[in-house]
């Protein structure tokens, strides 16, 4: 094992002992539930870094036919779209003691969110809907890029058209405003560690099908 | 020269629907069936007015679902697509397609909005942004569904996966236009021009872009 994961094991267990440890401001109704902060948010940003990963190494695949390109541009969103439902599930839980429902259709965030993820499950849909590996490669590159495209409306302009009980909107205040730095203290090192482990995962995942990539090959054409 | 290309692609998609009116057939009756279904269940006559601009879009959404994926899904059944393969190129085949998804989305939009407004009590309050709507719902519904038919065609399992690729990426452009129909329709605003017709315009810019860009690589085999 390399010596960055290492540091990942101990770098996410201060996180997360430091999380739940640390004293934090009293503020009425969210009280404990502010230490969700540290991992609700931290999720997002690995799954949309995850995301990132996988629409380059799709562009990456349109452009030099690299089969790598291809599985890496799978494990990625395949583990951004972990990390997401991590997220919403966090974000669930923490609606449920906050705004008291496990799920809020008033709240275009939440939806749009767990919508954005059927779009990576479309994307997983269509690889299984292919035989040969070189034109799934190439048909869900397509795929991945034409529906990246479509995200930004989903996630980042029409979340601001609506009413939001989020920080941030309709007067609610927004996250630079009010976050005190006591927690600051504490968020900022879990974003770089959440998104170290989902590098960690990717790395894992991209291993795992490079060898089912090689040994299909090999079965297929020995010698 | 490609202005007639394209024009020639159209003429025979064309073509080939009027011979036998199957898909024509099929979405009338799909709207028909689909309105009386839902308004009836729905009980229209007490839902407010975000909820009635909103469904007509989801059964605009479906109509089109059934049938804008067939003329390319159609080349690749029938063995045609290398036939356009050897005869034409990507830009040609993509804008014919895309204007013959247009129209035809053209034609979903104005009979479902018809039947709509005959159906339950609804009036044109703003004409430019009925106009508005038409072209850049119809462009948005054609771009999108254009591509993904062209994705799915080159699939080896089809089935409903037409359905499963579109509908989460139709799911902003739907909430746009359900909210300026609200507007168009129900609520008469002279000002109508904001910041969602505005994204609509980025909406239907960005997938007719890309779609274009994209379908090279579908084109292209390996």
């Amino acid at each position: 094992m390399k010596f960055w994961k290492y540091l990942i094991i101990v770098w996410m267990s201060l996180v997360i002992i430091g999380g739940f440890l640390i004293q934090i401001p009293f503020i009425p109704v969210l009280e404990q539930t502010a230490r969700n902060l540290f991992f609700h948010v931290p999720m997002w940003m690995a799954m949309y870094i995850m995301f990132l990963i996988s629409f380059y190494h799709s562009i990456n695949y349109l452009r030099k036919a690299n089969w790598s390109d291809d599985i890496k541009a799978q494990a990625a969103a395949q583990t951004g779209f972990v990390f997401g439902i991590c997220g919403l599930m966090t974000g669930s839980l923490w609606a449920r003691f906050t705004w008291g429902t496990w799920w809020t259709f008033a709240e275009p965030k939440m939806n749009l969110a767990a919508l954005a993820l059927m779009i990576y499950v479309a994307y997983f849909m269509l690889r299984s809907a292919f035989d040969e590996s070189k034109k799934r490669a190439r048909i869900s590159a397509v795929y991945n890029i034409f529906a990246v495209s479509t995200i930004p409306f989903l996630l980042y302009v029409v979340p601001r058209q609506l009413t939001s009980l989020h920080p941030g909107a309709d007067g609610n205040p927004a996250f630079s405003e009010i976050t005190a730095a006591e927690l600051r203290f504490i968020l900022y090192p879990a974003m770089v560690g959440f998104i170290a482990l989902s590098c960690w995962v990717y790395n894992i995942t991209y291993r795992a099908y490079r060898v089912k990539y090689i040994s299909e090959q090999i079965i297929r054409n020995p010698l | 020269m490609l202005i007639r290309q394209i024009l020639s692609v159209l003429e025979k998609d064309l073509r080939v629907e009027f011979r036998s009116k199957y898909a024509l057939n099929m979405v009338s009756a799909f709207i028909v069936a689909a309105l009386l279904l839902i308004l009836f269940t729905l009980r229209a006559q007490e839902l407010q007015p975000s909820p009635k601009s909103g469904l007509i879009w989801i059964v605009v959404l479906f109509a089109s679902l059934t049938v804008l994926g067939r003329s390319f899904i159609m080349e690749t059944d029938k063995g045609t697509f290398q036939t356009l393969q050897i005869y034409s190129n990507a830009t040609t085949i993509y804008l014919g397609k895309f204007l013959y998804n247009l129209g035809f989305s053209l034609l979903i939009y104005l009979l479902s909005f018809s039947l709509y407004g005959f159906l339950i009590k609804w009036s044109i309050l703003s004409y430019p942004a009925f106009l508005y709507i038409m072209v850049f719902g119809t462009m948005g519904l054609s771009s999108v569904c254009t591509l993904i038919a062209a994705i799915v065609s080159q699939a080896d399992r089809q089935g409903a996966i037409f359905s499963v690729l579109s509908i989460p990426l139709f799911i902003p452009f739907i909430l746009l236009l359900s909210r300026l129909t609200k507007k168009a329709f129900l609520d008469g605003m002279t000002g109508w021009w904001n910041s969602e017709a505005a994204a609509l315009v980025g909406f239907v810019g960005v997938t007719s872009v890309a779609g274009w860009l994209l379908f090279d690589f579908i084109w292209e085999e390996d």
